[in-house]
């Protein structure tokens, strides 16, 4: 699999992780009659301080992934790995410690946030449950930074959230995420929900807190603009697998993948004189059904350069460039391993 | 020129204003033109569109002012049993939410049949079959089953797929997609996209499209106009708009979206909050972001003025 | 399948405007029932507190000199069996009302919150073990039920208290839960989580604060059930003992000298009616300004 180099490097490791989720049957009694796998092998690992950009469609598990790492949805098996320690042998104590370190950023700024509580109390709840201010000066004096951190005024804080737009929700839902002083922030598409103009306003913020605070990122994000202008890694998947993972320059230059081709490709650049001159190389179909996985690879059926081969085996991702000067590696899970350009 | 809008006004009257949702703007589409309207929401893009066919809720909602005029008649003029001659018919309109723009307990061949029976009045076997026909067209995959089912057993792509049936079953005159594929997967969207472009181009449809995405206008559309809180601030060619943005919200949202084909530099977000459409400012509503705020924009709204060949603008930096 | 994408009119709403939204009490006055079942209620209270100011005579005097007699100057709505001045019984009897049906309702709210709370954020067994309990008592007649435990525990303001608070708790249980299955799949429920809030800080500052609006309604609503209730246990024979007034007792014993006196029963009668209505008035109203889909639709609107 991914092979580490130095392992202090590493902030986050995820190996062999599955995530099924059952199907039942009846209601008294009931039966099961089968599994959503909905994050199916996967691994991959995170560089401290680096952010690792996770794409994919619909039922590609990369939401799924962001939540079973947090341990909200319960990982069937596999390992995760943060700083060395496998986070599934942890004890309820020892995970609830953890929730200092691994945080997230939620994509829905009008959902994530108790509508019955002010935005101070929203962000300061985190203080309160991990015990972190010893007087209530410190606590307001905390709350106040981490407004200010974020880009609102403080005086805003006994405001509720309704008085608030999409993009201060958003910041205050960033807020809280950092009031315990996390290591690790998982992006669950954190700004989708906005506006487009608001939106670079956020891709800024967190990245500046990223250069501040030597923040490690995992963003999960269907919009491939967004996550190829924030991250410094792309993980593609599909159908619960990692189908390609590079650095974003490689991975938009020489995808391998049909599936990373067809998913740039889909992507309209706003420039027409360039879209004049683009292909687009367009995939017909759509993602099977995720009970019933397709045989061997599960792109097959929408392949264009699909053989017999590909519908009998699995392929596995496997090392197909590697630039050891920027230790960068280029991993893809094709059976062909092309270049196709 | 296939349809015209003058000085069309749509308000909603709310306990506590008057939201101006669209306010005087007037545009015309051509026979087979593409026409992308751009903005963010509260832009009044979909206000538009339903006004169009004259489906604002009233109350709260009320076209105040204006006049359609469509194959040499205004609509808004139109008697209530006329207007719905010309939905579905004549212009036809496909939603953003196919989801819940379907009747979830009536089956995909019945929904994409009833146009044509309504409308053009033909025999049931024969409306049947061009309605396979048109799934055929749209490439949806088994026809015959994907007819028989419910929406609910239907993937987003192909709901929306049944949608563009329905809408072009009558071969109207215009298509209004508002966001057609903002709730769709970006292969999928690609995949519908391709087919719109493809079967308007066909039928020689023209085509409203309604977005806040700026690549798919580039991708998509001939002209473009740029809508802020309810008003038209620019009016270009889908060429002209890129290479040359003129107004500052153009400019700045421009500068403010990544691009995938290029490297990452700093965005240049845009400053401040999307407007209030109940308390909006005595001028050019743009003017509490604008970076280029003269003293005239606080007090004076800017109108369009012709700047070029195909290319509108308000704004007093143009005067 | 579709992606989860937000609609766009939500992104209208609010755009940091400072939009407080109106005090629900000043709304309620909007509201014309509720306006009048605000101000009975009002003047209830007020009756019930300062009776001893407001009652002309003491309600216990006894002069059997003058029983049953109709109105006059010194007793506006005439005697009792005993001599004793109605209206003052009425306006004490105020009180023994009030008493039980706030009380009631508050043990009865605080029991059924509680379970239906567990029941919905724990489920699997612990929800199904608590459901079919509610289940059960909701089965059993409640005046059945109410006669039964009365006449175990014998007579009493306290023991009525208890007696219609068991009865009353279910229907929160089950409102509670079915606001719990609803929000217990929000994605703040899931941030607490995720910051690492106990179960029970989930419950009580998560989930209660946001189900609160139908419970509020129940609340007012199982108010006058909860005096109708008592009424009816006094008319039994089962509430408080003499010779504290009550209007279910003035009801009852007017109810032998129905031709002679109707005034007897009319008027507890009457307050009896008054008490209930304006309390379904209040709920009524605190429903339509409380209820989520409109609150929703103002937020849409803004």
């Amino acid at each position: 699999m991914n092979s580490l180099q130095n392992t202090k490097d590493v902030c986050l490791d995820v190996r062999h992780l599955k995530t099924f989720f059952p199907v039942y049957k009846g209601s008294f009694f009931k039966r099961k009659i089968g599994e959503i796998k909905a994050v199916n092998d996967v691994s991959f690992h995170i560089k401290r301080a680096t952010t690792l950009g996770m794409v994919g469609e619909s039922g590609c598990g990369k939401t799924t992934l962001g939540r079973s790492i947090l341990l909200l949805n319960r990982p069937s098996s596999g390992e995760i790995l943060y700083n060395g320690v496998n986070i599934m042998t942890l004890n309820h104590q020892e995970i609830r410690a953890l929730r200092k370190k691994i945080q997230m950023v939620f994509q829905d700024p009008f959902g994530a946030i108790n509508p019955r509580m002010t935005a101070g109390d929203v962000v300061g709840e985190p203080l309160l449950i991990h015990q972190m201010c010893q007087t209530k000066n410190e606590y307001q004096h905390t709350i106040e930074t981490l407004f200010l951190m974020v880009g609102l005024d403080p005086c805003m804080a006994d405001r509720y959230p309704h008085e608030f737009s999409g993009g201060q929700r958003q910041r205050i839902i960033i807020a809280r995420a950092l009031s315990v002083k996390p290591d690790f922030l998982i992006c669950d598409e954190p700004v989708s929900a906005l506006d487009v103009s608001i939106q670079a306003q956020i891709i800024n913020l967190l990245e500046e807190l990223q250069e501040k605070y030597h923040l490690t990122y995992l963003f999960i994000s269907h919009d491939l603009s967004v996550v190829k202008h924030i991250s410094d890694t792309i993980a593609v998947m599909y159908m619960g697998n990692i189908v390609e993972i590079a650095h974003k320059n490689e991975l938009y230059d020489h995808p391998r993948h049909p599936y990373t081709k067809a998913l740039f490709s889909s992507v309209p650049i706003p420039d027409p004189s360039i879209e004049a001159k683009r292909k687009p190389f367009i995939i017909e179909g759509e993602v099977a059904n995720l009970i019933d996985l397709p045989s061997g690879c599960h792109f097959h059926p929408r392949c264009p350069y699909v053989t017999e081969d590909c519908k009998n085996n699995v392929p596995v991702l496997k090392l197909c460039a590697s630039d050891t000067m920027n230790e960068r590696q280029h991993w893809v899970a094709c059976l062909f391993d092309n270049n196709i350009e | 020129m296939l349809i015209d809008v003058k000085n069309l006004s749509t308000h909603f009257v709310l306990s506590r204003g008057v939201l101006k949702a669209v306010d005087n703007i007037s545009f015309s589409i051509d026979k087979g033109e593409i026409l992308a309207l751009v903005g963010e929401s509260g832009s009044g893009k979909s206000v538009t569109a339903l006004s169009l066919l004259r489906l604002i809720p009233n109350p709260p909602g009320k076209i105040i002012s204006g006049e359609i005029v469509f194959e040499d008649k205004d609509l808004l003029k139109l008697n209530p049993e006329d207007m719905r001659h010309i939905r579905g018919n004549r212009i036809a309109m496909i939603f953003q939410e196919p989801m819940t723009s379907l009747h979830p307990i009536l089956t995909i061949e019945k929904q994409v049949v009833e146009p044509l029976l309504h409308h053009k009045k033909i025999p049931r076997t024969k409306a049947m079959k061009a309605c396979y026909q048109l799934m055929e067209k749209v490439h949806m995959s088994e026809p015959a089953l994907r007819g028989k089912s419910y929406p609910h057993m239907l993937s987003g792509g192909m709901k929306q797929r049944s949608m563009i049936a329905m809408g072009l079953s009558c071969n109207p005159s215009l298509i209004i997609a508002d966001e057609p594929t903002t709730a769709l997967d970006v292969t999928i969207q690609a995949q519908l996209l391709e087919l719109l472009k493809d079967l308007t181009q066909e039928l020689g449809t023209s085509m409203l499209l309604i977005t806040h995405d700026l690549g798919i206008v580039a991708r998509y559309a001939h002209n473009v106009h740029v809508m802020y809180a309810g008003r038209i601030v620019e009016k270009a060619s889908a060429q002209n708009l890129y290479a040359r943005p003129r107004h500052p919200y153009t400019m700045a949202l421009m500068a403010s979206i990544p691009r995938i084909d290029q490297d990452s530099k700093k965005l240049a977000p845009v400053q401040g909050n999307p407007p209030d459409l109940l308390n909006l400012p005595k001028g050019c509503a743009f003017y509490p972001r604008c970076s280029k705020k003269q003293d005239q924009c606080m007090e004076h709204a800017p109108k369009l003025k012709p700047l070029s060949n195909n290319h509108e603008i308000a704004c007093w930096m143009y005067e | 399948m579709i992606r989860h994408k937000q609609n766009n009119s939500r992104k209208n709403s609010t755009d940091g405007q400072q939009w407080k939204k109106p005090s629900v009490l000043r709304s309620l006055f909007k509201h014309k029932l509720s306006c009048i079942g605000l101000i009975i209620i009002m003047l209830l209270s007020f009756m019930a507190i300062f009776s001893p100011f407001i009652a002309p005579h003491d309600p216990n005097e006894q002069d059997l000199y003058h029983v049953l007699e109709p109105p006059s100057w010194n007793h506006l709505l005439g005697t009792d069996d005993v001599g004793r001045d109605l209206l003052s019984r009425i306006i004490y009897g105020s009180r023994v009302s009030l008493t039980v049906g706030i009380l009631s309702t508050l043990f009865s709210g605080i029991i059924g919150i509680v379970l239906g709370l567990i029941a919905g954020y724990r489920g699997g067994i612990i929800d199904m073990i608590i459901m079919r309990i509610t289940d059960t008592f909701m089965c059993i007649p409640g005046f059945v039920l109410l006669l039964v435990i009365a006449a175990v525990i014998g007579p009493g303001l306290i023991n009525i208290i208890i007696v219609v608070s068991v009865l009353g708790w279910t229907g929160f249980a089950r409102i509670t839960r079915a606001q719990v299955l609803q929000i217990r799949e929000m994605p703040y429920i899931e941030a607490a989580t995720a910051c690492g809030a106990s179960g029970l800080r989930i419950m009580f500052r998560h989930l209660l604060p946001n189900s609160a609006a139908p419970l509020i309604v129940t609340a007012s609503l199982s108010i006058g059930s909860a005096i109708m209730l008592e009424s009816g246990a006094a008319f039994f024979g089962l509430s408080i003992q003499p010779p504290t007034p009550s209007w279910g007792k003035a009801l009852r014993i007017g109810y032998s000298y129905l031709e002679i006196v109707p005034l007897f029963s009319i008027a507890p009668g009457l307050m009896i009616t008054l008490a209930v209505l304006a309390f379904n008035f209040l709920g009524d109203g605190l429903r339509d300004i409380l209820d989520p889909q409109l609150r929703g639709a103002r937020e849409r609107n803004k």
